[in-house]
């Protein structure tokens, strides 16, 4: 699921967060993002296209592709863990096309992983879009049940350690991956190791929230009122929250 | 989303307020998930909105 969370209250941010995260610790599975300098992990999946198999190896200090029985030694491999359904995810995949028509032919490998999907979906959606680099299918495979938290997207060097990473996509984002697939195809360090984006801290107030209700149309609000948090329900009735959490839902 | 109804039915008689904004431009579908997940929770309508385009990442 593509998401990321608000939190906030009236009581300090910090204990806020502190409480909010003590109460997922039992829900939610533990999942991480790539980190740079990190080894990616050895994986072997099926190809969306014809059933073929993708497999990564790292051996000898070098990040070895098997695609359809073709064996790569990348200097670059780019790798994106999708859904065919989130919307941020196919604007990033057809940036990522750009980058793929870019650098095919300079030891760079693209890959696209679905990791909530089957394979018909993935070949309707490589369709759709016009994307020719090789798309996976991980729904349920280690990679993506560490890794998927969001969309996850890296770029490693030849070794396979990961040298750029980011979750989710902002629109001209992938200028920063060229930069970063460059710097390593001419052997030297990548430069900016993510994209830096705008997002709420901890610390920072919650942004008045003023829109309409999904369900019923209806005017809803929240927000600071006299240091204290305030939601103003779609019948009018004004309630103040100890603390609060939210997130954003592309479904 | 589930698990945010869940810390809903636990703890919004304590203080805790649970939300979601929906940034998905197909607000029918939004909608009709919001049903079937049943949730209860306040779910405002963001697609396009600033805040949104600030904060949605991920």
């Amino acid at each position: 699921m593509c998401y990321s969370k608000l939190v906030t209250g009236s009581v300090p941010v910090t204990a806020a967060v502190a409480m909010v995260a003590a109460l997922l610790a039992s829900s939610q599975p533990v999942r991480a993002e790539f980190k740079v300098g990190a080894g990616l992990p050895e994986f072997s999946l099926t190809a969306a296209e014809n059933g073929w198999t993708f497999s990564l190896q790292r051996k000898q200090e070098q990040v070895i592709v098997t695609a359809d029985k073709k064996r790569l030694e990348p200097k670059a491999l780019v790798l994106h863990l999708f859904q065919p359904d989130c919307l941020q995810c196919q604007d990033q995949d057809k940036a990522l096309q750009t980058l793929h028509e870019k650098t095919a032919e300079k030891d760079v490998v693209v890959v696209g992983i679905a990791h909530r999907s089957d394979d018909k979906a993935v070949r309707a959606y490589a369709e759709r879009l016009k994307l020719t680099f090789p798309l996976i299918v991980g729904t349920r495979s280690d990679l993506a049940k560490k890794f998927a938290a969001g969309d996850a997207f890296c770029i490693t060097d030849s070794k396979g350690i990961v040298r750029y990473a980011q979750v989710g996509y902002g629109s001209g984002e992938e200028k920063l991956w060229l930069e970063a697939v460059e710097s390593l195809l001419a052997g030297k360090p990548v430069a900016q190791k993510t994209a830096e984006r705008e997002g709420l801290k901890v610390g920072d107030r919650l942004p008045v929230i003023e829109l309409d209700s999904l369900v019923t149309g209806k005017r809803l609000t929240l927000k600071g009122d006299g240091g204290q948090l305030a939601f103003q329900d779609d019948t009018g009735k004004t309630i103040r929250p100890k603390a609060a959490i939210g997130m954003f839902s592309r479904y | 989303m589930v698990h945010l109804q869940k810390l809903h039915d636990k703890y919004a008689k304590d203080g805790l307020l649970v939300f979601a904004i929906a940034v998905h431009p197909k607000a029918e579908k939004g909608r009709k998930l919001t049903k079937e997940l049943g949730i209860t929770y306040p779910v405002f309508q963001g697609a396009g909105s600033d805040l949104a385009k600030q904060y949605a990442f991920g």
